[in-house]
């Protein structure tokens, strides 16, 4: 029996390899359609999904890289994107899934309904992109951008500026699902706009025609519900309070800039301090908005970004100046706080802000005062400087 | 003793030399081997002295008053004389004597003292061990100029007698130890030992083990401060590789250089580098098909997108294709180690083209892979003692990560590593000082502190120098 | 069975035995009872567990060299210490079963793993059962090599998603008063008392110079470690916490800021993994010892039966029982949560005091060997 006692082990290692090789179902990636982002369109019908999947062309080694759009219809999300695998035969993978794009027909719908899709799926990752657009989605990832051949990497990489660099937010899917569901019942999302297409721009060899995007503006959501657009004035002024990375640049008449002639220059904010203060007075909610920002003029730094600013030199912007931003500063962050009076929409998160300070005592008045966006005062407090 | 018997038994030896001499009435016979002994030595230390002496024949007055060679004994025991005959030695037989004399005239041709090729060094000693064991002994006294520097020696090997020296620094390696290895040697039982890895499969403590237990080195220094650090050095005649127990993992990881050459930082850089890339080389191929086939969520997108384009229409599975890659660079390896070196660098090349470009342009392999399985290749030979060793396990993770994915690798790794803690060499755990964790060893594991502090750890640590743990 | 072990290497296991299997469902189950003060409730746990811990490193010291099962035999008599040593096994068992179906889920669901119970436990019980049969020395040591991975990675985990949490998602502060903050420590204690099988290292332990501080230590920092995640995906997930099946790999990822760049995170979870199968390794030998004490089991032979039977149970309950379902209904919302809170808590407290008398019927020396007192094997 010992004689054989190797044989008999490796006999029992070969059987045991086959039967685990069986017992583990692969998830081959020849098998998958990678999906990079998702379109999705709502009409009477029922739901539209567009997936823009990777395609490779073979073995080409020149580093281009094929996509290709996939449609998908049903009732409900999942179906499409079943029709999606029905009509590709191939399983969408949405692992490597950046951004998730919803066209103008969701206004209609309630987006909780389908939230929990992704937001309670493994596979996508919580910090995916989710943004809003004009018009149909399908037709934004029809398009493409100029300067990167994938749709989807072209929109991360447009809002992700948008919220870091040029002023615009970027909200991501676990966030805005929790802020559906927190005290506020609110959230917000970037919304895509195509700019007119350049008319110097050739059409690319897949029949795209390059187009600009625009995703400086915000729109919000009520409990699930599209609640409308925000104007300039309410989007910069949200901007200006939501993303501490972002800033923003003001335009003003000086009186004499480097070369001692009058014109307008571009100021913007190097860096600001942000603080909120909830409290009762009398009975009434009082929000107190706390904003700190220090001023640069906006010059192209050393390494050649536009966006960055020189080290400080003193008054090198006026006192008028600074005043004029200061005021205007006032005006737009007062229009995003009231903004959420005009729409009955806390996308300011105060709720939420009142919940964590105050816990069921501000439930119970909320419970009894439905219409507290109407009650609460707002005080901003502005403090900008160079 | 009889000389008919021992003429009988070597007559048919075309290289027996036989002169017969007739001195004071008795008659004097000297036989050796022409072909191991030099006749000049043969003349001057025994014929002529012989011719020239003036006193009463005996063995005995023959050694302490005649002969002139300086390695001279008498030998009653008539296999044993054979022995010495067939070593080298000349024998000669006084008529009516029981004891017949033994003198050592031995001259075989060795080669010479050099670098070995397959550990250089690039600032330290470049003297290596050549198959002469007293060349290697000598090599070696001369590092360790001290009375506690013992060769205990032995014969092994029925047909081939074959010297075995046992060198150790009394005081510093642990008796224990050294017993356990002279019990092993004596009781070896073969016709014949050729190279040190004979000896080598009875030293090894536990025969089934996937990993060697048995330290081997071509380099007199390194051997010498492996017996600075305690440890046993084990010379076989006709090898030039020395073993040494016990052997720990971590010391294919060091290199003679991190001592010579490097500064403590850039030595200890290198051994991080060298472990890393040993990890690399097993893991990678097999981290790389189970994400293929089971995880490739794990890749980032544009990555993925590169791995999809480079695999489209490739007709293997990616396990198939890496087996056939690791399959192909094994054959490359092996036909390299073997083919005349006329035809070596042609040969390699086309090798290389053939799996590097050809194969890719043809669609038969992915460019990924090749690359994998090339730096894979590579990495191997950081650590070079255990290359074999480390090429088998790569298949075997391959095959685990094809099959099992990511969560077999990971199991896998853990009964490697169980498997290799569990090893004991002579008391010794294979992974000391990293698991079990002896403080002070760790000085010179991974990372290296300065020669100072080592030297005076040596001095400090005379106690636990080839100690035993227990846990 | 080799179960000499050092202090040092104790407490690394203990770091890693604490961190193993607490970042799976358990935030997500807490956060169900305890919403946003979900980490006080387990910030009590560990806190009474730290009680017991103590109690338990007193009797260990003080024990003379006997075992625990001795302890209990000289004190409440044979047949109860056997008994105990049964349900000890029974525990162990539990937890183990318990703790590899949670990752079999993770792997399913997140990991994208997708085989069968027996596929996935058979080579899983091969590490552990090699690990067994070489003793608790082999445990501790494997686990010296990888205790610095699983930190760097837990480590990474917690800190890559840090800028994405926001602190103020902890208020408001016991909102609802302690009690749902004591209810999800009552419910969830069954998870915690990570270091019961200390039990069965006594007068196998030598130590360095101190004894009680590097315990201490490693008990704080895996304590610490598991309440940061704790208090990280709450940060991160606020009111979606109670619906997050797996925290570890919901917190990982946020780990890679842009989102092109896969899931590299999994490698580090992954990595953390092995602290599963090295805790399930750590209680498969305490139920065998366990076994052996109550079946008095002194050959080989009898040690591979008893680490069969619990093998056996490991792989066959899944199979025809559901076991979170049983756990959830028993031992989190059911009675036998009292059972294993008597097994967690009384008998750990009350261990200095069994020691106490057994010492005092029989007589005891100073057990704690010194490191320079080997014992000879």
């Amino acid at each position: 029996m010992k004689k054989f006692a190797g044989k008999i082990l490796l006999f029992l290692a070969v059987c045991l390899s086959l039967w685990l090789a069986n017992s583990y179902t692969r998830n081959e990636l020849a098998d998958r359609a990678v999906v990079l982002g998702l379109a999705i369109d709502k009409d009477q019908s029922g739901f539209e999904v567009t997936a823009e999947v990777v395609a490779p062309s073979g073995q080409d080694q020149s580093g281009g890289a094929d996509t290709k759009l996939l449609s998908g219809k049903g009732k409900t999300i999942e179906e499409a994107v079943g029709d999606i695998h029905r009509v590709s035969g191939k399983d969408p993978s949405l692992a490597q899934t950046g951004i998730i794009l919803m066209g103008e027909g969701i206004k209609e719908v309630n987006v909780l309904s389908f939230l929990g899709y992704f937001t309670f799926s493994d596979a996508f990752k919580d910090d995916v992109v989710v943004a809003f657009c004009e018009g149909k989605a399908k037709d934004v990832f029809e398009s493409a951008s100029p300067v990167e051949q994938i749709v989807s990497f072209a929109l991360q990489d447009i809002i992700k500026t948008a919220s870091d660099k040029t002023g615009g937010v970027n909200n991501y899917l676990q966030k805005f699902a929790e802020n559906q569901i927190s005290p506020s019942s609110a959230s917000y999302l970037s919304v895509v706009k195509k700019k007119e297409e350049s008319a110097s721009q050739d059409e690319k060899g897949d029949g795209k025609k390059p187009s600009l995007y625009d995703c400086s503006s915000v729109c919000v959501f009520n409990k699930g519900q599209y609640a409308g657009e925000l104007d300039e004035m309410q989007s910069k002024g949200f901007a200006l309070l939501s993303n501490p990375s972002a800033y923003a640049s003001f335009v003003v008449n000086s009186s004499s800039n480097e070369f001692g002639v009058e014109s307008e220059i571009t100021v913007g904010i190097a860096s600001k301090k942000i603080s909120f203060e909830t409290l009762f007075e009398d009975g009434v909610p009082v929000f107190k908005v706390e904003f700190e920002a220090k001023l640069k003029r906006q010059r192209t730094d050393a390494s050649g970004d536009v966006v960055n600013f020189l080290p400080e030199s003193d008054g090198e912007i006026s006192k008028d100046a600074v005043s004029q931003i200061s005021a205007e500063t006032q005006k737009l962050i007062l229009a995003a706080l009231n903004g959420c009076k005009e729409r009955n929409c806390d996308y300011m998160n105060i709720a939420d802000l009142f919940f964590k300070k105050f816990g069921n005592s501000w439930t119970q008045y909320a419970k009894n005062n439905p219409d507290y966006l109407n009650k609460v005062v707002f005080e901003p407090k502005i403090k900008v400087s160079d | 003793m009889d000389t008919n018997s021992f003429l009988q038994k070597f007559s048919q030896f075309f290289d027996l030399k036989h002169r017969t001499l007739s001195l004071n009435g008795k008659n004097v016979d000297v036989f050796f081997l022409d072909t191991m002994c030099s006749s000049d030595k043969v003349t001057q230390f025994v014929v002529r002295p012989l011719i020239e002496m003036k006193e009463p024949l005996s063995a005995e007055s023959l050694v302490e008053k005649i002969i002139f060679g300086a390695d001279c004994k008498t030998e009653s025991d008539f296999d044993k004389v054979c022995d010495e005959f067939l070593d080298g030695k000349t024998i000669v037989f006084v008529e009516k004597e029981n004891d017949a004399v033994i003198v050592d005239t031995k001259t075989i041709e060795y080669r010479a003292v050099a670098e070995p090729p397959t550990s250089r060094s690039t600032k330290g000693p470049r003297e290596g061990f050549n198959e002469n064991i007293k060349t290697n002994l000598t090599l070696l006294r001369k590092r360790l100029k001290t009375e506690n520097f013992k060769a205990d020696s032995f014969t092994v090997g029925d047909k081939t007698n074959t010297m075995v020296a046992v060198c150790y620094i009394k005081g510093t390696a642990s008796d224990k130890i050294v017993k356990s290895i002279t019990e092993k040697i004596k009781t070896i039982k073969t016709d014949g030992v050729l190279d040190s890895s004979f000896v080598a499969v009875y030293l090894d403590a536990d025969k089934t083990t996937l990993f060697k237990l048995v330290g081997s080195f071509e380099k007199p220094d390194v051997v010498a401060s492996k017996l600075l650090e305690g440890k046993v050095a084990v010379i076989v005649d006709g090898s030039p590789i020395v073993l040494t127990l016990p052997y720990t993992f971590l010391e294919d990881v060091q290199s003679p250089d991190d001592y010579y050459y490097y500064t403590p930082y850039t030595a200890s850089l290198g051994r991080v580098l060298r472990l890393i890339s040993m990890i690399i080389a097993v893991l990678l191929p097999a981290v790389y098909v189970a994400l293929q086939l089971f995880h490739y969520q794990i890749l980032p997108s544009k990555f993925l997108i590169t791995v999809l384009s480079s695999v489209q229409g490739i007709p293997f599975t990616p396990l198939v294709e890496m087996i056939v890659v690791i399959i192909l660079f094994d054959i490359l390896r092996e036909a390299n180690a073997r083919m005349p070196q006329i035809a070596g660098l042609s040969l390699s090349i086309v090798g290389a083209i053939i799996l590097g470009d050809a194969a890719v342009k043809a669609g038969l392999l992915g460019a990924p892979a090749v690359m994998i399985g090339a730096m894979s290749g590579i990495g191997l030979y950081s650590m070079p003692d255990n290359t074999m060793l480390f090429s088998f396990l790569r298949l075997c993770f391959v095959l685990i990560g094809g099959l099992v994915g990511i969560l077999g690798i990971l199991l896998g790794v853990m009964f490697v590593v169980s498997y290799v803690v569990s090893i004991d060499d002579f008391g010794t755990p294979y992974l000391s000082p990293l698991s079990p964790s002896v403080k002070k060893d760790k000085k010179d594991a991974i990372l290296r502190k300065s020669l100072i502090d080592l030297n005076q750890k040596r001095n400090a640590d005379l106690s636990l120098r080839g100690k035993e743990t227990k846990q | 069975m080799n179960n000499c072990v050092k202090q040092t290497q104790l407490c690394l296991l203990i770091v890693i035995v604490m961190s193993g299997g607490k970042y799976l469902s358990l935030p997500g189950i807490l956060a169900s009872f305890a919403g946003r003060d979900s980490w006080i409730s387990m910030s009590l746990l560990f806190a009474v567990d730290f009680l017991c811990f103590v109690a338990i490193l007193f009797a260990m010291k003080n024990c003379g060299g006997k075992s625990f099962y001795e302890i209990l035999c000289m004190t409440v008599s044979t047949p109860v210490a056997k008994v105990l040593m049964t349900l000890y096994a029974l525990f162990f068992t539990l937890r183990i079963t318990g703790g590899l179906v949670d990752t079999v889920d993770l792997m399913s669901t997140s990991l994208s793993v997708v085989t069968n119970w027996a596929a996935f436990i058979l080579p899983v019980l091969l590490v552990i059962g090699y690990n067994v049969a070489k003793g608790l020395k082999n445990t501790v040591r494997v686990t010296q090599i990888f205790f610095v991975f699983i930190l760097i990675s837990v480590l990474l985990i917690i800190l890559l998603s840090v800028k994405y949490t926001d602190l103020t998602e902890l208020n408001p502060f016991l909102s609802e008063g302690f009690k749902p903050a004591l209810d999800g420590s009552v419910n969830m204690s069954f998870w915690f008392s990570d270091c019961l099988f200390l039990f069965f290292c006594f007068g196998n332990v030598s130590v360095g110079k101190r004894f009680f501080t590097p315990f201490i230590v490693s008990f704080l920092v895996g304590a610490v470690l598991t309440v940061m995640l704790e208090i990280t995906f709450l940060c991160l997930f606020g009111e979606l916490a109670p619906y997050a099946q797996n925290a570890l790999v919901k917190v990982s990822g946020f780990n890679i800021a842009g989102t092109s760049y896969g899931r590299l995170d999994w490698i580090f979870v992954i990595i953390w993994l092995s602290s599963i199968i090295l805790k399930s390794t750590l209680y498969f030998w305490a139920a065998t010892v366990a076994l052996d004490k109550a079946f008095s089991i002194n050959s080989n032979k009898g040690h591979v039966i008893c680490f069969a039977a619990v093998a056996l149970l490991v792989l066959v309950a899944p199979l025809i029982l559901p076991v979170q379902q049983m756990i959830s209904d028993l031992f989190i919302l059911g009675a036998g949560k009292y059972v294993t809170m008597f097994l967690q808590y009384a008998v750990p407290i009350l261990s200095p005091l069994l020691v106490f008398a057994a010492n005092k019927k029989h007589g005891g020396e100073k057990s704690i060997r010194r490191v320079s007192e080997v014992k000879e094997q």
